[in-house]
């Protein structure tokens, strides 16, 4: 509960809170965009914030959810916000243009909403994965002899291992600081750990099939599955075990 | 044509409030301290600018940031806490260059649009009252 709220004498509905949380988000990301600074960002949104409860307490008779509805309808749009050197860029101000892009880039990775959200890097990692699977799947199905557009989409495959996996890191140790704002864990575990494993796997299939003997290959299959399950229960327990032991929502 | 005549109409009554905004704003925390949604409603009620909230809470940011309001936070009973502004002395002394530089720019209009340019006419204003 903000302060706000906590200042108020019943708590709002939380579909209520939600709404005026994601105006506030929508004028901020505005002004981020807008390159307008920290500081003043942050006034502004007090600001309307503080209005919206003053408005809210005048409306004591109306049901908090329509009354935030009729509030919010009535109160300019986020892109009001827009500072006019945001709004039209300049040909002369291209860096200003620049940091606008730049700030809404990491406006994006970075979400100030104290809504929970999918972890950004998790939901990028997994759009990655999907892509240079199709792209893999394309490439190698094409008849036809390889054309520059299949040798991008095989280069692009070919960076998912290392993309997704680093990718997939970032956003379990975003997840597990972020204090319940960011959700998705297992998806990023998945991310993280499935190129290691397969890799793993390739090197054991191919230590195995270098030695000889065919009665090697069902103590071959019991190491590979061994391995996979001893390496999935250490990411789960290292890092996914103890923080659902902690936050029991996730 | 009628409908872009109304847009451009628009636009230039925008941005002549936008340009004054800052100083109505300055006068009003002049005299008193005030926190923004006040402000708002007062510049609304006093001066009908059909001022919005998206263009005086950056004013009021950028007064902040420049020292010449300073701000006080205080308790509200309806829900976070209010931010009450007050001039400072450098607004003070910033609101009076502005406001001679305001009441100069609106004589030379005043006198533009009354004698259509003309030094010489000033006797005869009434000939060439524009509608205004």
């Amino acid at each position: 509960m903000s302060q706000a709220e906590a200042n108020l004498p019943n708590p709002l509905p939380d579909d209520a809170r939600r709404r005026i949380d994601d105006h506030l988000d929508a004028i901020e990301r505005v002004l981020l965009a807008g390159g307008v600074s920290r500081g003043e960002r942050r006034d502004v949104v007090d600001e309307v914030e503080t209005q919206i409860y003053e408005m809210l307490a005048a409306r004591a008779e109306q049901q908090p959810t329509e009354a935030v509805a009729a509030i919010l309808a009535q109160l300019d749009p986020p892109d009001a916000y827009a500072p006019e050197s945001a709004t039209a860029p300049t040909a002369v101000e291209p860096a200003l243009a620049l940091r606008g892009l730049w700030r809404r880039w990491q406006g994006w990775w970075f979400p100030r909403s104290s809504v929970p959200r999918v972890s950004r890097p998790a939901f990028v990692a997994a759009v990655w994965f999907g892509l240079a699977a199709l792209f893999f799947l394309a490439a190698f199905s094409y008849r036809r002899p390889p054309s520059l557009l299949l040798s991008l989409m095989f280069l692009f495959g070919m960076t998912a291992p290392i993309g997704v996996t680093a990718l997939g890191f970032w956003s379990v140790r975003r997840i597990r600081r972020s204090a319940g704002r960011e959700y998705g864990l297992p998806l990023a575990l998945v991310e993280t750990f499935f190129f290691p494993i397969v890799l793993a796997n390739l090197a054991l299939i191919g230590l195995l099939a270098a030695t000889d003997g065919a009665g090697l290959v069902v103590l071959a299959v019991l190491v590979i599955v061994g391995a996979n399950i001893g390496l999935a229960r250490y990411a789960w327990r290292r890092f996914g075990g103890k923080f659902l032991s902690r936050v029991d929502s996730y | 044509m009628a409908k872009r005549n109304d847009s451009v109409m628009q636009g230039w009554n925008t941005q002549l409030r936008k340009g004054l905004v800052e100083l109505c704003v300055m006068r009003l925390l002049d005299a008193n301290e005030a926190y923004g949604y006040q402000i708002l409603q007062q510049l609304n009620a006093a001066t009908g600018l059909e001022l919005t909230e998206s263009t005086l809470y950056p004013v009021l940011a950028r007064l902040a940031r420049d020292r010449l309001v300073k701000v006080r936070v205080a308790a509200s009973p309806a829900g976070p806490p209010r931010r009450y502004y007050r001039l400072t002395e450098t607004g003070q002394s910033r609101l009076k260059e502005m406001a001679t530089h305001w009441i100069g720019v609106r004589d030379a209009v005043d006198h533009l649009l009354n004698n259509g340019g003309n030094h010489e006419s000033s006797g005869s204003e009434s000939a060439q009252s524009p509608s205004r």
